[in-house]
């Protein structure tokens, strides 16, 4: 049965590579007769694929180890949800679901008005950058990275999902990133074809409902991995700057750049060619991002042995790249207004994305670094998170303060009420000269907390003076994001440098006082689910002899893994929050039982929540009156 | 937009793509034909998200503290697990070190390091076993089958069978694997 699905990506392949085929020949010629005949190809591949894809999810909820996939993702005892995240749990898997995503998303952009009222040329040059994009994607799922790959003899049962992946925040964050990634290539795409063909149509405002969800999802992606590590791995911690993580920040620093570039081209015409190559640099980094995880080539981290789809990956980039450049640089200058005033809030913009590009530039070296000091170190090793913390912080600080001074800016230069700039100045200092006064350190924690209060102060004057234009979503959708970044600003530099931790042997009864809080294990508790053992540790909590609640940490023996896990007990608070792990169990003696307090880390959660659905009150339904440029 | 009005420049770039699709044509249907596909062993080293995924956090807790037991000896599992015998070896040299009465653990390193081919460094995890506690008989099992296999020292591996049946094995599917392998030799 398995050939059946095999097969139906092979004649995806096909499908795609004839097609673009089909278009570079029309490109060369001049011609554009066959964009209809493109367009039914991208459909009969995305039918494919979605058979392809439904026969994998089919045999994963149906259990059948025959599928190699199947039997190294997933046991009998698998709970469905996790069960049906095991698509994209692995390699092979998660390739099907980006090209499936990609295709998928890209059918809806071809039945689109923004679609049908480009010109036929741009359409047609459409299909010339991103059918390619397609085939690569489908040669690799059908020769390097096959999903339907079945075992010599079906096992009778799977050898389970990692149990460090059971966990809700894990089974949607790697979908949100994928369909981040994959949404980021009609922006790429078109921004080239409208390049090449001298679309009078801006791209950048055809794909504003496309790149906004594809910057939500990617930033919702990430944060979930955070929320993820703080909830699953026990640390207390939410972002180490390993490798992985840093896989996906890059192309975020690239996204939320174009984001803002996008914003000054639609409203200024300025940019455009800064635009044309965000948008690919965005996508060739969602690329990178997947080579870093899936090639090795991080070894002091990342040492999988050598990766079947790394060389091709690193090989799309830089052609991508090379492209990119070659577009970029034919681009004739035209009549683009210049440049914008720095006293401006375009200049304030254009401050803010060097500030990103700085940022995505640090990281990538960073997070490469390895593989750069190979050229002089005979043992390299990554760069400690000392390292990010000393170099990033302070520039996402000082990005909170241009969030903060940048609205009281006008478009074009110059300030209608000068004294009101004072206002986000006026409150980051008094913040700042507080905590030292109050001897608070790390003084880069107190700038943090100062800037995010600028940003909010910044936005509340705002609501106040213009209370018109904040009642428009267009105000919440660029404000309110950049308050909700203010409070994740808050919480990672509230969070970070002041938590507290205590590690202590209890045994049923013991007690500890830390922190003004006393912790009492009450009792130990063992329950089993077809899925697992679970030990858990009932911890009383109470301060001032009041009661606070009960902290329940767990430690699980999954079926399938001989090794205990632990599962963290928490108890909520905007303020300080409890967090508490059992490292080990000797008998009924927690050893240790590992007590940390956590201030103000929910509202780096609030924050990302904030930040990834406020930018999509800024979609726009395209509405029929809209202009057709191509046309007038 | 202005539009790329060079023809050359215009051409060149259709090239490139005509190139580019023409590469992946022909990595997938002449380079990919010799590609293994349709069976795979279940031993068959992958690269897979979860290893990814967890791997990272739990080395980023390690360089935070190298001597947090929970973070080696989940590494040494989840390496073990993906039969990745080389990265797991030093996570269980590691959990050896930090507890050397830790039975398991050591069954675990020998396993690895008979896999690696170390078989005496692999022998000297068993002997600890049974100095530790010599009613663990499964160590004589895999004592003999690194004679058997790796030493090729048939009389030795066959003492080890015999002492790991001359009680009752915890295992009855390892009691009978060894039985089966002392008859093979009989």
């Amino acid at each position: 049965m398995y050939i059946i699905a095999h097969g139906s990506l092979i004649l995806a392949l096909l499908t795609t590579i004839a097609g673009a085929g089909f278009a570079c020949i029309e490109a060369w010629s001049g011609q554009d007769r066959t964009t209809p005949w493109l367009e039914r190809a991208h459909l009969v591949s995305v039918l494919l694929m979605v058979l392809a894809s439904s026969m994998l999810l089919r045999a994963l909820v149906a259990h059948d180890f025959s599928l190699a996939y199947v039997a190294k993702f997933t046991d009998l005892s698998l709970p469905l949800t996790y069960t049906i995240a095991a698509f994209w749990a692995g390699q092979e898997g998660s390739l099907l679901f980006w090209a499936l995503c990609m295709g998928l998303a890209v059918a809806l952009f071809l039945y689109s008005r923004s679609y049908r009222e480009l010109a036929p040329r741009t359409r047609q040059h459409f299909w010339l950058f991103y059918l390619p994009v397609q085939a690569f994607f489908l040669m690799l799922i059908t020769y390097m990275s096959n999903p339907f790959a079945q075992t010599m003899v079906a096992p009778p049962d799977g050898q389970g999902l990692n149990p460090l992946l059971r966990n809700i925040g894990m089974a949607l964050h790697p979908p949100l990133l994928f369909v981040g990634y994959a949404l980021f290539t009609i922006p790429a795409c078109l921004a080239l074809a409208s390049a090449f063909s001298g679309e009078r149509k801006p791209w950048v405002e055809v794909t504003r409902n496309w790149l906004l969800p594809a910057w939500s999802l990617l930033t919702a992606g990430i944060l979930l991995g955070g929320w993820w590590a703080y909830m699953e791995l026990g640390w207390g911690g939410y972002w180490a700057w390993d490798p992985v993580e840093n896989a996906s920040l890059i192309p975020w620093f690239a996204a939320t750049a174009l984001v803002h570039t996008a914003l000054l081209q639609r409203r200024f015409g300025v940019l455009p060619r800064t635009n044309v190559f965000l948008a690919c640099l965005t996508l060739l980094l969602c690329i990178f991002a997947t080579y870093l995880v899936r090639s090795g080539v991080v070894e002091s981290l990342h040492a999988f042995g050598s990766g079947t789809v790394g060389r091709p990956l690193l090989l799309s980039i830089l052609f991508g790249l090379a492209l990119t450049l070659s577009v970029v640089t034919a681009i004739p200058r035209g009549d683009t207004p210049p440049l914008p005033e720095l006293g401006s809030r375009q200049g304030a913009i254009v401050v803010c994305v060097w500030l990103l590009v700085a940022l995505g530039a640090i990281v990538l070296l960073g997070t490469i670094w390895p593989v750069i000091s190979q050229m002089w170190e005979t043992k390299p090793v990554g760069l400690t998170q000392g390292f990010y913390n000393s170099v990033c912080l302070p520039l996402f600080t000082l990005l909170a303060l241009l969030l903060a001074v940048a609205p009281w800016f006008g478009w074009r230069g110059g300030m209608e009420r000068r004294w009101l700039t004072a206002i986000p100045v006026v409150v980051w200092l008094v913040a700042l000269a507080v905590g030292l006064a109050l001897g608070v350190r790390p003084v880069l924690a107190v700038a943090g907390v100062g800037a995010a209060a600028a940003v909010a102060a910044t936005v509340i004057a705002q609501v106040i003076l213009a209370p018109q234009v904040a009642r428009t979503r267009g105000f919440w959708a660029s404000h309110g994001s950049h308050l909700a970044f203010a409070c994740i600003v808050m919480g990672v530099a509230v969070s970070g440098p002041f938590q507290k931790t205590l590690e202590v042997s209890l045994a049923p009864g013991e007690k500890v006082a830390f922190e003004g809080y006393e912790f009492r294990f009450d009792r130990l508790r063992e329950f089993s689910t077809p899925e697992m053992k679970v030990q858990e540790a009932v911890v009383e909590v109470t301060r001032d002899g009041r009661s606070l609640g009960e902290l329940k940490p767990q430690q699980r023996l999954y079926r399938n893994f001989d090794h205990p896990n632990s599962e963290v007990g928490i108890l909520f608070s905007l303020g300080n929050e409890l967090y508490s792990t059992i490292h080990d169990l000797n008998g009924d003696r927690a050893e240790p039982l590992k007590i940390s307090i956590n201030p103000m880390v929910n509202w780096v959660w609030i924050g990302s929540l904030g930040i990834c659905l406020l930018p999509l009150l800024a979609l726009r339904p395209r509405r029929a009156n809209n202009v057709d440029a191509n046309r007038n | 937009m202005t539009g790329i009005k060079d023809n050359s420049l215009r051409k060149m770039i259709i090239a490139m793509l005509g190139l580019g699709v023409l590469a992946i044509f022909v990595t997938a249907f002449i380079s990919g034909a010799n590609a293994p596909q349709a069976k795979e062993r279940g031993t068959a080293q992958r690269q897979d998200t979860s290893l990814d995924d967890s791997v990272a956090p739990l080395m980023a807790k390690l360089k935070d503290n190298p001597n947090d037991k929970e973070a080696v000896s989940n590494l040494a599992h989840i390496f073990t697990k993906s039969d990745n015998w080389e990265k797991a070896a030093p996570f269980w040299t590691k959990l050896v070190m930090m507890e050397p009465e830790n039975i398991g653990s050591r069954y675990h390193y020998g396993f690895v390091l008979s896999q690696l081919n170390r078989f005496p460094e692999a022998m000297e995890q068993y002997e600890a076993i049974l100095k530790t506690n010599p009613k663990e008989l499964a160590a004589h099992y895999y004592m003999g089958m690194i004679n058997k296999y790796g030493f090729k020292n048939l009389e030795v591996a066959k003492q080890h069978f015999q002492q790991a049946l001359s009680g009752t094995l915890d295992d009855p599917a390892l009691e009978a694997e060894t039985k089966k392998e002392l008859a093979s030799m009989n």
